[in-house]
């Protein structure tokens, strides 16, 4: 699946990338090679996003909470949200550099844009599980979402 | 509903009833029995009699709102204030007036009528022989002076014609019981423990008060007075052995009681002012001592005999702890230590912005100015009161540390608490609340002394072990 357009909001479009390469032929393939590579791997980048951003929502809720240190307090959700994302990018990050290696020039920017993108992601999808969990769902910690 | 008419005699016993509420507080049993206190004591103004029934009041007022459920009543809770508490006025819908026909301003000689003698009367030498000019000349309104020979005149008539006697023989069932707690070297305890007794055990005309099961405690001296010629006071402690000698061979052949339990101190540890009229003596681990026999009492049945009873210490220290009390002090240490952290979510839930509780419970900025808890928040400033003097007295009770609420794995000596601070047991009571679906009631009050219970005890039942 082509799920790199979820990312041109931070990483632009093929055409953009390319642009550089204009005058080499070569560099020019390379370009959009890499760019088809990066695309085929985009659905596993955007796995990752959604596990990371559910999986934090989840520890925080149950088993982070059911241990003792006031874990309830908004102070260690927004830990959670930090680590959400420092974790969505790194964990991108080193999936798109391990899967598709960025030799050409700018490459290591657009995967870093794309790492940065998904840990927007996930922690846009903590936010959405930590709501539905307030307002449904068993939990020690404050409900702060809740409605 | 059965209950325990408790017959609180003089300043000790006022003081060992203290100590009963501050147990009975704690989560401390009293075996389904409701507690009716009945306080006997002709000292006029005496602060402890009234800070006693300002103490009794409180609790009453925190047991009703923990079993209040709008137009219906609660079973009570498991833990703290788990056992209802009538004063004899309220059983009787009248007036507690135990408080009032104790008070008399004249003095003894005017109160048994000696003016009236003739000179001639041999009944004035009689008087003479019994009580010295000291005695007849004493205002009554001070109590009887560690003079039981006054006691014994004063109280006799005191209960025949209270209206508290009456109520007690007429709301005295079947499976009721009776206690009774005094001194047996003051004036008032030791004369009005076997005169209460006697009425009691003579009431021909009423076999459930006649049979009732009856037991009490007799606290024997466990501390001295100063110097009386230096306050100018009549009472004098070097005598307080002497007069327990004495009462002790009287009851030897009367004691009519079930149980009668004995406790006191081997030496006077502790010596307080001599002020007959303030009487301002801290609270002390004998008066605790006696107060946990009332707790047995009510745990036990009918005896084939009568029995005495007595407990002791494990090691003769200053400072008492669970290791130098012993284990049959196990209940009453885990009852005090319970509620000293019960004191900690008193003071910082309130501060708690946070708080599971306040959105699932309610447990808000409106609950905690509310009544109820306002009421437990001044119950609560006395119960520390009453233990800071426990564990500074001399015989000090002392088997906690609660200084620090970031340290409470040592919150009791002796024992390691799986609780290192104060967040292990707040978990715990939003544990409690999640597991809480009943929807009997929707008292907030009740929800709060409920969970912070089960917390707490999930960490100190490893007390009892």
């Amino acid at each position: 699946m082509k799920l790199l357009k979820l990312y041109q909001w931070i990483a632009g479009k093929l055409t953009e990338f390319c642009a550089p390469f204009q005058n080499n032929e070569s560099l020019y393939q390379q370009a959009r090679a890499f760019w088809g590579k990066l695309e085929g791997i985009s659905t596993i980048l955007l796995i990752i996003a959604v596990v990371i951003g559910v999986l934090f929502a989840v520890i925080y809720y149950k088993p982070y909470n059911n241990k003792p240190g006031r874990h309830y307090t908004p102070k260690y959700w927004v830990i959670f949200l930090i680590i959400t994302f420092v974790v969505a990018f790194l964990l991108t990050l080193g999936f798109e550099y391990i899967s598709v290696a960025p030799h050409l020039k700018g490459a290591m920017l657009l995967e870093t844009k794309i790492a940065l993108g998904n840990g927007i992601y996930a922690s846009a999808l903590y936010f959405i599980v930590s709501v539905l969990w307030c307002n449904a769902l068993p939990t020690n910690a404050y409900r702060l979402f809740e409605f | 509903m059965k209950k325990v008419f408790v017959f609180c005699i003089g300043g000790t016993g006022i003081r060992v009833m203290k100590s009963i509420t501050m147990l009975m507080a704690s989560g401390m049993s009293t075996s389904g029995f409701t507690v009716v206190p009945v306080i006997l004591d002709p000292h006029l103004d005496l602060e402890e009699k009234k800070n006693l029934h300002s103490l009794i009041e409180s609790y009453e007022e925190i047991y009703r709102h923990s079993v209040n459920n709008g137009t219906s009543t609660l079973n009570s809770l498991d833990g703290f204030f788990n056992s209802e508490m009538l004063t004899i006025g309220e059983l009787n819908e009248q007036l507690n007036d135990t408080q009032q026909a104790a008070g008399n301003t004249e003095k003894f000689r005017s109160y048994i009528n000696v003016a009236n003698l003739g000179a001639d009367n041999v009944n004035n030498y009689f008087v003479q022989t019994l009580f010295s000019n000291k005695n007849l000349n004493n205002p009554l309104s001070v109590g009887f002076k560690g003079n039981p020979n006054v006691g014994t005149v004063v109280l006799g008539e005191m209960i025949e014609g209270a209206d508290w006697f009456k109520a007690f023989k007429t709301k005295c069932e079947k499976d009721d019981r009776v206690f009774i707690i005094s001194s047996i070297f003051g004036g008032t305890g030791a004369s009005g423990y076997p005169l209460l007794e006697k009425k009691i055990r003579g009431a021909s005309d009423n076999p459930t008060v006649k049979n009732a099961l009856m037991g009490a405690v007799t606290v024997l001296p466990y501390y001295g007075l100063k110097d009386p010629t230096t306050t100018g006071s009549d009472i004098d402690s070097a005598n307080f052995y002497t007069k327990t000698k004495a009462a002790l061979a009287y009851y030897q052949n009367t004691v009519q009681s079930d149980y009668l339990y004995y406790a006191g101190e081997k030496t006077l540890r502790q010596v307080y002012e001599n002020d007959e009229k303030k009487q301002e003596d801290t609270a002390n681990f004998i008066e605790l001592v006696a107060a946990s026999a009332l707790f047995d009492f009510l745990k036990r049945e009918r005896p084939d005999r009568k029995q005495y009873m007595t407990r002791a210490i494990d090691d003769d220290v200053e400072s008492l702890d669970l290791v130098t009390m012993g284990s049959g002090y196990k209940e009453i240490v885990k009852c005090v230590a319970d509620y000293m952290i019960l004191r900690t979510f008193i003071q910082n839930l309130p501060n708690e912005k946070y708080f599971p509780l306040k959105k699932n419970r309610g447990l808000d900025g409106g609950f905690y100015k509310d009544a109820a808890f306002q009421s437990l928040v001044r119950f609560t400033e006395k119960y520390y009161q009453w233990y800071y003097e426990l564990s500074t007295n001399n015989r000090a009770f002392a088997p906690l540390h609660y200084d620090s609420i970031k340290q409470m794995d040592g919150w009791v000596k002796t024992i390691d608490l799986d609780a290192k601070d104060d967040s292990y047991y707040l978990l715990r009571m939003i544990e409690a609340s999640n597991r809480y679906t009943k929807k009997d009631h929707s008292n907030k009050f009740r929800f709060f002394l409920q969970f912070a219970y089960e917390a707490i005890n999930g960490y100190t039942q490893k007390i009892m072990k």
